[in-house]
């Protein structure tokens, strides 16, 4: 449905359209209508020209499109009847076929040839003439196809007005041609002239060639007017262009032309009364235009008036002083003195025009520079930037390599000469470094470097909560950096802050994060004083880059500090621990020793040789094979490390026990070991220790077994056999006295175990020192030889003491002087005190001790040489035990003796307990 | 009449040594070292020797080996007398020359079989 109706409406519009034309337009369309046009003269004819030029504008100006075919009879050059014939015969053969609507002829020749031939051309064709001189209205061959413009020439007003303007006229040259229309000029100026005939004197001539013409000109006198009527040729018989002729005839005269055409004017003709070609054309086309429409040439009026109008040039009239006002009321003037600016239109307009284009070109000019000089601003400040920030980068790449290897105290240095050369740089008046404590929950300003005049805040900067400034804490914690470029712009939250800063005069600041192990280690940044400066992102990411060679270097020299107490503590360890250290590098066959290991066995670490095979032939023979085979068996893998005990030789020749302890640290690729590490501890104290021990198990069971044989033996003997009585009392006796010695022993025993774990507790009460000696000594007198002397400085020697300890003591030491010493030997036993202290002798004249052996005496399982020697018995535990027993009480216990002199043994007990040092 | 030397420094071990063969009619004769135990060995040429090898000055070991020196090792019967804890020693000493071993302590009556096993 809605297809159809806008086929309707489509429909109805065209036919609207279609309607429309045809109502608008009042005469029918006259497209592909086409017109001769028949031109007496030739083609660049002036006058010709304009009468052809006013019909197509015509015919343009009423928007019609026509074709026009135009043909040119060049009268001016052939007009005789043969000629005519001729092109009759011409145009017959070429129009056989041709029918135009309508002839437009032009000028008197065009006409009379229709006249003569059009019927057998071109019958029935309407034809419009115009530019006709003689038009003769009674020509029979004028029939109804006939209508046209006739050529009125008006010689009357020309010659006129040209009197009026020349006053002082008394002659009037008359020149016209020799052609058709010139006969008729020739009569009608004739009349004219004949009007004047009283005021003036005149004379016509009938020239075709210009060169009769100039010279009648030259020749004439002053006060004459020139009435130039004809077309002229030359002397080839060539039509003179029209402009041409008056040009040349002015110039050849100083007397005034005048004419009756529009083609002279401004050529050099004064003026007239003109007749315009193309105002013919222009009518001619309108009828035709008419006749194409449909009237009919009859039904149009042939048009007889004039179509002239006067017009003058003005310049030519400025030649002979004529003035505008002079000239007859609807005067044209052409060619009027152009102002300077009509003159110089041209010019003048190119003048403006290109000052107009100098204008815009030197705006755009003055833009660009500008802009140029703008951009080249910005170039220069970015250049600046840049080449600021290449020196920072330079910088920064120099502080790089600073920050390399150095010690605590250099670092420090090189941290103050850093921060001045980036102040300095970024032309900053300050710039510091923060370390926190997290510990503390503080922040301290560490380094810092300012301007001369800028008071340094160093001081005032140390222990500061880190609460103090949380808006500050939180963003460097995030690891952001700070940029402040005003610091009156700082948010709410940063107060603190702001105060702080403003305090000091502090315009702008950037705060940048130091990392650090765990977030941060610290802050550094850089403040400024005289101005708020603005920082752009690469400089502050390179400021970034400052902040982490920082943190590098405080990471580094901390390590570095770690790692020198690391082996300061190694070092001392090694020392303190008599460790000798060993580096085995397997491959090269080095070992490296350390001052331990090399003072171990006597040497210092120069004259040691550093291979493998120092160590193995240090080693004692009898241990070698086993010690070298353990150290095997870890190299190959079977063992997770190597251990061994073994002596090896020291430099002076002795033998030392050592103990042997390392591992593997670094295999290669098959596993072979490249680098073993270990350490050597000097075990002598340990083995003698052993060896002691061992001596005091094989001691201790032959003392335990020999009185348990006896006691054992004998009783046996009194089970088994009947024996007499004085055998059986003996017996009984031995087993007495041998089973109280083993209890003795146990005691002994007991009580070296009671003293090393400690349990020592002392039972204090006031004794007396000499009724102990006595007791002891008594005990002795009645089975011993020796001869025993007691002298007491003293009175009363009283002091507080456990009673039974110190009388163990007594009697130890009693009982060693009893036993080194030849019986019936002296046996002196004295007490004496000082404020402090009693002291109490035992001396002997016995075997006396070595002095290497003194300073062992008072050791556990201790036995003297020359105890074995002599066939002494003993646990070697009493002098210990007195020894434990003496510290307990806050007394010293010591020797004096030398071998073979008799000894002297010695105890102190403090009268105020607590009074001496404790063993 | 069996000649018995008894060597051991102990003078309780060597008067129950000695009070247990005077039980039998043993000649006994005693040296308390190793080196009057050799003198008298070549003075009075023993049958049996009871040697403690635990000495002064010259020990049990030292004495056969001594006497193996001189080749008159095996012309007497020696029994050496260990402690517990001298596996090494006595079985040196046999292997130089002692031909039977008693450890202490030791029962009187075991002494007294083992001299007439011996003898």
């Amino acid at each position: 449905m809605k297809g159809t109706k806008l086929k309707l409406i489509l429909g109805l519009l065209i036919m609207m359209l279609f309607l429309s034309t045809l109502v608008t337009a009042d005469y029918t369309p006259l497209n592909d209508k086409e017109i001769l046009l028949l031109h007496s003269y030739h083609k660049d004819y002036k006058w010709t020209a304009r009468i052809d030029q006013g019909i197509r504008d015509e015919f343009k100006e009423a928007n019609l499109e026509v074709s026009f075919k135009t043909e040119y009879l060049d009268t001016k050059n052939y007009n005789t009847e043969d000629y005519f014939r001729d092109l009759y015969q011409i145009y017959r053969k070429k129009y056989a076929d041709k029918k135009f609507d309508l002839i437009i002829a032009s000028d008197d020749y065009a006409l009379n040839f229709l006249l003569d031939y059009k019927e057998e051309l071109f019958s029935n064709t309407p034809v419009v003439f115009c530019g006709v001189n003689n038009f003769n209205i009674v020509d029979e061959r004028l029939n109804q196809d006939y209508t046209g413009i006739v050529e009125k020439i008006n010689f009357e007003d020309t010659i006129e007005a040209a009197l009026k303007l020349h006053p002082n006229t008394n002659k009037i040259v008359a020149i016209t041609d020799k052609s058709m229309s010139g006969s008729k000029n020739v009569e009608l100026v004739d009349e004219a002239l004949a009007g004047f005939f009283s005021e003036i004197d005149y004379n016509i001539y009938r020239f075709n060639n210009i060169n009769r013409v100039n010279q009648t000109v030259q020749n004439l006198k002053a006060e004459s007017i020139i009435l130039l009527a004809g077309v002229f040729k030359d002397d080839n018989n060539d039509v003179i262009p029209t402009d041409r002729t008056a040009q040349f005839l002015s110039n050849q005269t100083e007397q005034p032309i005048y004419s009756v055409w529009d083609f002279y004017l401004r050529h050099g003709i004064v003026g007239g009364k003109l007749v315009s070609g193309y105002y013919h054309g222009t009518q001619a086309a309108q009828k035709s235009i008419k006749i194409l429409r449909g009237q009919k040439p009859a039904e149009i009026k042939i048009t007889n008036e004039e179509a002239t109008k006067f017009m003058f040039d003005a310049q030519v009239m400025e030649k002979f002083k004529i003035a505008t006002d002079a000239l007859p009321d609807g005067s044209i003037v052409v060619n009027q003195k152009k102002s300077y600016y009509e003159v110089h239109k041209k010019l003048f307009w190119i003048v403006v025009l290109g000052a107009l284009v100098l204008i815009l070109i030197t705006i755009i000019l003055l833009r660009n520079i500008t802009k140029r000089s703008q951009a080249e601003d910005e170039l220069r400040e970015s250049n600046n930037i840049l080449e600021f920030q290449i020196s920072l980068e330079r910088l920064i790449a120099h502080l790089s390599t600073q920050f390399i290897s150095l010690d605590h105290e250099k670092l420090n240095k090189q941290i103050n000469k850093s921060l001045q050369s980036i102040a300095q740089l970024l032309k900053a008046d300050r710039s510091y470094i923060f370390l926190i404590d997290q510990a503390n929950g503080e922040m301290n300003n560490a380094w810092e470097w300012c301007e001369d005049e800028i008071s340094p805040q160093i001081n005032n900067l140390q222990n500061l909560p880190l609460d103090t400034f949380p808006w500050v804490m939180n963003k460097l914690y995030n690891l952001e950096n700070i940029v402040i470029s005003d610091v009156d712009d700082l948010p709410q939250q940063a107060e603190n802050l702001k105060q702080t800063l403003k305090e000091q005069d502090i315009k702008s600041a950037i705060l940048i994060p130091i990392p650090g192990k765990e977030s941060i280690a610290g802050f550094w940044g850089i403040d400024a004083v005289d101005e708020k400066k603005a920082w752009n992102n690469n400089i502050i990411n390179l400021l970034q880059i400052i902040g982490e060679i920082f943190g590098n270097a405080l990471k580094q020299s901390e390590y570095e500090a770690k790692l020198k107490r690391n082996q300061e503590r190694l070092q001392l360890s090694l020392w303190g621990a008599n460790i000798g250290l060993w580096d085995w590098n397997v491959e090269e066959d080095e070992v490296d020793f350390n001052k331990q290991w090399a003072n171990m066995f006597g040497y210092d670490t120069d004259n040691i040789k550093n291979d493998l095979s120092t160590w193995k032939d240090m080693i004692h023979p009898e241990d070698k094979q086993e010690a070298i085979k353990k150290l095997n068996q870890h190299l190959d893998g079977k063992t997770d490390h190597f251990e061994s005990e073994h002596r090896m030789r020291t430099k002076s020749g002795n033998w030392k026990w050592v103990l042997g302890r390392g591992r593997v640290v670094t295999r290669d690729v098959d596993k072979n070991p490249l680098r073993v590490v270990g350490v050597h501890v000097d075990i002598s104290d340990k083995k003698e220790l052993d060896n002691m021990k061992s001596e005091l198990i094989s001691t201790v069971s032959h003392e335990i077994r020999t009185p348990l044989s006896s006691v054992l033996g004998f009783t046996e003997l009194l089970i088994e056999r009947d024996l007499p009585e004085e055998k059986r009392n003996q017996y009984l006796e031995l087993i007495h006295r041998e089973s109280n010695r083993l209890k003795n022993l146990i005691n002994d025993f007991l009580d070296i175990q009671r003293i090393e774990t400690g349990g020592q507790k002392l039972d204090l009460a006031e004794i007396n020192l000499d009724s102990i000696v006595n007791e002891v000594i008594e005990l002795y007198e009645i089975h011993d030889d020796h001869q025993f002397e007691v002298e007491f400085e003293t009175e009363e020697n009283r002091v507080i003491a456990d009673y039974n300890k110190i009388k163990q003591v007594v009697t130890n030491l009693v009982s060693n002087s009893v036993k080194y010493s030849n019986k019936g030997s002296k046996i002196l036993i004295s007490i004496n005190s000082n404020q402090e202290r009693f002291k109490i002798e035992v001396k002997d004249q016995g075997i006396g001790i070595a002095k290497e052996e003194q300073k062992n005496l008072f050791e556990r399982f201790y036995r003297s040489r020359s105890s074995t020697k002599n066939q002494i018995e003993g646990t070697g535990l009493g002098l210990a035990i007195s020894k434990k027993i003496v510290a307990a009480h806050g007394g010293e216990i010591g020797v004096e003796s030398e071998l073979n002199e008799g000894s002297i043994f010695y105890f102190t007990i403090p009268k105020q307990i607590g009074g001496g040092e404790d063993g | 009449m069996a000649k018995i030397l008894v060597v051991d420094d102990e003078d309780t071990m060597r008067m129950l040594i000695t009070e247990t063969l005077a039980l039998e009619d043993y000649e006994v004769s005693e040296a308390t070292n190793g080196k009057l135990a050799l003198e008298l060995i070549k003075k009075d040429k023993p049958d049996v020797i009871l040697l403690d090898l635990m000495m002064p000055e010259m020990d049990g070991y030292q004495v056969i080996s001594k006497l193996k020196e001189q080749g008159i090792v095996d012309d007497f019967k020696i029994v050496i007398l260990t402690a517990k804890g001298q596996q090494e020693e006595k079985e040196a000493a046999l292997e130089q020359g002692a031909d039977h071993f008693l450890s202490k302590p030791f029962s009187p009556m075991q002494l007294l079989d083992l001299v007439e096993e011996i003898l």
